[in-house]
């Protein structure tokens, strides 16, 4: 069938134009199935493709559904590629051996005609002629567009199989397939966006798409106006109505819901490519550089350890340290801001003991002493992330996800709080501090900071004074621990560790068998009752 | 509706049991020594005040006891753990004797081999026709190794660590010591698969072979473009049938401890072994069964000619950090420019190989230039076109 065949009737000239069809078959069937086929194949093929370009970041967010997706997409690939090369074949057998083939063939042909029109064309964009030269039935614009297609098919389709029969080739082939494979894939992808969008989708007027890839009309008006060297002569063998001029009339009134819907429809799909092209253009010039960065726990187990957070720092820590040695704290007071989580470096018998309390316990429930201020404190749990009280604590090793902070309560019998005190009192002195302690000499910085610490106490509350039966200076089972544990607090734990420091030997310390044996002979020793 | 919501309920159930009989078996062995004592606080750390790093001293029991490790004392490893805070406590040394039976020869278990056999591999510090120059740089034990944790058999991604009491129940028939019989099943369990992901093994290697500095100071170029292979790829996506470094480094018949460099012919990627490598034939995962002589020629990770040179030069101190890395970012606009016959000989290019390696960037460079014009070209047109069109409009809603 001759795709310019006219609708309606054929054979005889008719001189009545009413007679005569008011569209053309602009693309026949067998030409509309194959665009159909060559770009629902393009498609996949570029998103298929495009997935092993995707940002590492992208990938990894597929997580277990990846080896899936990534089995398939090759599947895919190569299927959407058969059909493509197999849809290229074909057209090649309707080039040559149907008649509607051949016309598309030879009209497809490139011309001395389309040099001028370029350069006709061009002269009317830059108003230099008032009219656009008048086209024959596929103007320079498609002529490219269908070469490039051509050209592109081959080149892709040639590197595609020397990729997929990569064993029979050297290094060399596959590495210059590859390469050409994905630049090949880039070009027909900006092209494809740029050229033959812009043409049947954005240009104004066209949005949401021509319809002649569906219904494959073409109507007199459009005709005339894109193609009218094919027009006039259509008109002139008596095979079109010519254009009456009254029937068309543009939209000059104001506009309708639809065509503001259409509009903004528009410019959101133009959005759309624009950020497809970045990428691209971004896949081109600069081509992401191996950043060591992909990290992502594989494994059930490190999904169970590592339950978010930065724990990248530690996951080389041979003891698979998890995720709790990151205290996370949603607004760190000033002390923190400083001296950092583990603040305690000084004492080198100590200093790992303190930064544990540190994990649980504001700065301020040893450094402040009660004497010091107008009031009296009051230890309250308070949760690290939403900084709520916590009536009671839950978790264990100090893992409570809140801390112990002293509030200042009035002296007087309704005790009103006065303030956290992790909470600085001149907060503003401290953010100013700095801010500016670049720039402060020496002396400067130390006058500074001994107003910020001028409420601390001379001499932080020791180890003893909890750690003690003997009026502990916190009462542990007060603030929230249970009675075992805080007896177990006040005495085994920690006070006999300190009290015999030096011949300390771990097996025997904290084990309650070896405890009891060993005070029963001590008790034996002294002649003493074991009961 | 009621059906479906039914069906619902059943599959949450369904679910809901099967996720109950995976859930984590931890076993809690008797902490002998007592030092979970301390170290079961998250908190016992400190930053060292010579290196700034911080040390962390927590151990999870739980992690512990699932361990490889789980059933050695804390102190057979860590000696002279006498006092507190443990100031004369020795470094770890992995390849000392422990104080358990290895059981096929009832002899002391050792990692006492394996470390000789990694001393003169590559990367151990006594390779003899190696000068090893920096040996901080070379990796330890522990720089690839942790404490693995026993995993169950299946990589089934709902399945939480520990143990299958479905498959144990049946070992328990027989074997009536519940806790050596959960060591016994994971210590088989854990080996099923490997200990480290692709994903995992391609940082491990890479945090150093990435590392330019590092590589130049042992005359080696970093591993630039293994993420340009399509093996990257599919190690990205979680494939765990892609190869990682070590599917051709250390395939079948090769182990990871015994690395040799690529001109050895004892290593897996010398040109004599490559085809082999290729087509992995005794692996789990056959690669390229049909692999060609020619298919196993060419290099996997290509460099730009001229930065060889240049590491060359610094090897031999005649180059500077500084003038390499500058380089190294240009590396991509000096490639095509400064290949010449001389490069040849210190990269180590044959004539054909730098043939080819000429043509392949000729046709990069020309490729980006066409789409450059093509596309550049298309969108100046389709611009005109959109102007003209605008002008046209404004044009005639001023006359209409």
């Amino acid at each position: 069938m001759d795709s310019d065949k006219i609708i309606g009737k054929d054979g005889e000239m008719m001189h009545n134009n009413d007679n005569l069809p008011k569209e053309i078959v602009r693309l026949n069937g067998s030409e509309r199935l194959q665009h159909l086929i060559t770009f629902v194949t393009f498609f996949i093929l570029v998103i298929t493709g495009y997935m092993l370009k995707m940002p590492e970041a992208w990938i990894l967010k597929l997580g277990t559904y990846g080896t899936t997706i990534f089995d398939y997409r090759g599947l895919v690939h190569r299927i959407a590629g058969v059909i493509m090369i197999v849809g290229g074949l074909d057209h090649i057998r309707y080039c040559i051996f149907t008649k509607a083939g051949r016309s598309f063939m030879f009209a497809m042909i490139p011309t001395l005609k389309d040099v001028t029109d370029i350069i006709g064309n061009m002269a009317y964009y830059f108003g230099q002629r008032p009219e656009p030269p008048e086209f024959e039935r596929f103007d320079y614009r498609e002529k490219a567009e269908y070469l490039a297609l051509v050209a592109g098919t081959i080149i892709i389709s040639v590197t595609g199989i020397f990729l997929w029969s990569e064993v029979y080739w050297s290094k060399f082939v596959l590495d210059l397939s590859i390469m050409i494979h994905g630049m090949e894939a880039c070009l027909a992808t900006m092209a494809i966006i740029v050229w033959h969008f812009y043409q049947v989708h954005f240009k104004p007027g066209q949005f949401p798409m021509s319809r002649v890839w569906i219904d494959g009309k073409m109507s007199n008006h459009h005709l005339k106006i894109e193609h009218g060297a094919m027009y006039n002569r259509l008109v002139a063998e008596g095979k079109l109505a010519p254009v009456d001029e009254h029937d068309h009339h543009g939209h000059h009134g104001p506009k309708t819901v639809k065509q503001v819907f259409v509009e903004i429809m528009t410019y959101c799909s133009i959005l759309f490519f624009m950020g497809v092209m970045f990428l691209l253009g971004k896949l081109l010039y600069f081509p992401p550089t191996y950043s060591a960065k992909a990290k992502t726990p594989s494994t059930g187990f490190d999904r169970l350890i590592h339950s978010g957070g930065d724990t990248a720092k530690y996951t080389r820590h041979f003891h698979n340290v998890d995720d709790t040695v990151n205290l996370k704290l949603a607004n760190p007071q000033f002390c923190v801001t400083c001296h950092g989580t583990l603040p305690h470096s000084k004492a080198p018998d100590i200093r790992s003991f303190l930064n544990m309390h540190s994990y649980f316990m504001a700065c301020e429930v040893c450094h402040d002493r009660e004497e010091n201020f107008s009031g009296k404190f009051n230890y309250v749990w308070f949760d690290n992330m939403t900084d709520e009280k916590v009536d009671k604590i839950e978790g264990s090793n100090g893992v409570y996800g809140s801390r112990l902070i002293p509030v200042l309560v009035s002296d007087s019998n309704n005790g009103n709080e006065i303030r956290r005190m992790d909470e600085a009192e001149d907060p503003n002195f401290i953010k100013s501090y700095i801010a500016q302690k670049d720039i402060l000499t020496p002396e400067e910085q130390g006058k500074a900071k001994v107003i910020i610490h001028k409420n601390m106490a001379k001499k932080p509350v020791q180890c003893t004074e909890c750690h003690s039966s003997k009026q502990p200076y916190i009462d542990l089972a007060r603030i929230g621990y249970s009675q075992k544990r805080a007896e177990s607090l006040y005495r085994t734990e920690v006070a006999d560790m300190i009290n015999r420091y030096m011949q300390f030997y771990l097996p025997t310390m904290f084990d309650p068998d070896l405890m009891r044996k060993q005070k029963i002979n001590e008790l034996k020793m002294e002649n003493r009752s074991t009961q | 509706m009621k059906n479906h919501l039914s069906r619902c309920v059943c599959l949450f159930l369904m679910i809901w049991m099967v996720s109950t009989l995976n859930a984590p078996s931890f076993i809690y062995a008797a902490d002998e020594e007592a030092c979970s004592v301390c170290h079961k606080y998250p908190g016992l750390s400190r930053i060292d005040t010579q290196t700034g790093k911080s040390r962390l001293f927590y151990v999870s029991q739980d992690i512990y006891t699932n361990s490889v490790h789980g059933k050695i004392l804390c102190r057979n490893c860590h000696l002279n753990l006498d006092v507190i805070p443990h100031t004369d406590a020795k470094k770890v040394d992995c390849s000392t004797k422990c104080h358990i039976k290895e059981p096929s020869t009832d002899k002391e278990f050792s990692h006492g081999g394996i470390y000789a056999e990694f001393n003169v591999s590559i990367h151990g510090l006594y390779t003899p026709e190696m000068t090893k120059k920096c040996t901080e740089d070379l990796p330890q034990c522990t720089d690839c190794h942790v404490n693995a944790v026993y995993q169950p058999v299946s990589d089934l991604t709902t399945m939480k660590a520990g143990i299958s009491e479905d498959a144990l129940r049946r070992c328990l028939g027989c074997h009536e010591n519940k806790e050596w019989t959960n060591r016994f099943y994971q210590h088989f369990a854990h080996r099923m698969h490997r200990s480290k992901t692709a994903l995992q093994t391609v940082k491990l290697c890479l945090d150093c072979h990435k590392d330019d500095k590092k590589m130049a100071r042992h005359g080696l170029t970093a591993t630039s473009n293994y993420k340009d292979t399509f093996h990257w790829k599919g190690v990205l996506y979680g494939d765990p049938n892609m190869p990682d470094c070590l599917s051709c480094h250390a395939p079948v018949g090769f182990t990871v401890h015994s690395m040799k460099t690529g001109s050895d012919p004892a290593s897996s990627v010398s040109k004599n072994n490559l085809q082999k490598t290729c087509a992995n034939l005794n692996g789990t995962q056959v690669c390229h069964p049909k692999a060609t002589e020619k298919f196993a020629t060419g290099k996997i990770h290509p460099t730009g000619s001229g930065f060889e040179k240049q590491v060359t030069e610094n090897v031999e101190g005649e180059a500077t950090l500084n003038e390499m890395e500058s380089l190294q970012q240009e590396r991509r606009f000096r490639d095509l420019s400064s290949i010449t016959a001389e490069d040849a000989d210190i990269s180590k290019l044959n004539a054909q190989e730098l043939f080819q390696r000429k043509v392949y960037i000729i046709v990069k460079y020309v490729y980006t230039l066409l789409i450059t014009v093509v596309i550049g070209g298309m969108l100046a047109h389709q611009v005109l076109d959109f102007i003209r069109i605008l002008i046209n409009k404004s044009r005639n809603n001023h006359l209409g």
